[in-house]
């Protein structure tokens, strides 16, 4: 097991809000062409949920990882 | 959400006959690079436990070390927008075969998205291409619309089944034209061969 300075674990909390942004952003664009020119609601729908499960999934792991190190 | 028909402003009396997006073997090909880079890390990370790979660095890289779990879900999260990413621009891309026109939509990344249609008054040719071993025999290939004037040419690479496709669009063309000489005919106008 490594052990974490605080520079480390402070880089990781900097990165995760680094992602969160670029995230956010990503999700907003993302949403916004889907509702905007997705085709029908039976495509759109499933797409939207599984990118948004699939994203919390890994900022949870993300999450976890600051959360223990801090 | 309004119906799809508005977004695309179709005209009175216009009615879709076939929505076309490229081949599922263009998606797959799309999307092997990053399903690599989201499966592969993720997998050594859940897998490898105190195995040693041979690699000094990776000893570490396993599920017991909150590192390597940051460094996955943040590597992974990358990988799953890059997914995301191309399936977006596989689905947006269409080609929208109506009983009046073609409308054709590429949607290149987030930014930029180009929506141009042409009348079947317009078209002058239309041809297909089927290249190489896997597009015949999954049969996708390429479809390419010539128009008068100095436009340019409309395509679509790795369209399915693009004989079908090309025999609907001529099929379309020659009725509209059929509907148009009609419509000359009975306003009065003459052809050549009945003079005056």
């Amino acid at each position: 097991m490594f052990a974490f300075s605080l520079p480390f674990s402070s880089l990781m909390l900097v990165l995760f809000l680094i992602m969160l942004f670029v995230a956010t952003l990503f999700s907003f664009f993302l949403i916004y062409h889907w509702r905007s020119y997705g085709e029908s609601s039976v495509v759109v729908t499933p797409t939207l949920a599984v990118y948004l499960i699939g994203t919390l999934c890994f900022f949870a792991g993300m999450g976890t990882a600051v959360l223990t190190t801090l | 959400m309004k119906p799809f028909a508005e977004r695309i402003h179709l005209e009175q009396n216009e009615e879709i006959i076939k929505i076309v997006r490229k081949h599922w073997f263009i998606l797959m090909r799309d999307t092997a690079v990053p399903l690599l880079l989201l499966i592969v890390p993720t997998s050594v990370y859940l897998f490898a436990g105190d195995v040693v790979l041979g690699i000094p660095l990776l000893q570490h890289f396993h599920y017991a070390n909150t590192g390597a779990l940051f460094l996955v879900s943040a590597w992974g999260l990358i990988a799953w927008m890059m997914l995301f990413l191309v399936w977006t621009d596989y689905y947006l891309d269409m080609w929208i075969i109506t009983d009046q026109r073609i409308i054709t939509i590429d949607q290149q990344g987030f930014f930029r998205r180009i929506i141009a249609s042409f009348r079947y008054e317009r078209m002058q040719d239309i041809s297909i291409e089927i290249n190489g071993f896997i597009p015949t025999m999954l049969d996708f290939g390429n479809i390419r619309a010539q128009t008068a004037g100095h436009e340019v040419d409309f395509r679509m690479n790795g369209a399915p089944n693009p004989r079908d496709i090309k025999a609907l669009i001529l099929e379309a063309a020659d009725k509209i034209v059929a509907e148009r000489h009609a419509e000359l005919h009975e306003a009065g106008f003459q052809d050549h061969r009945g003079g005056l």
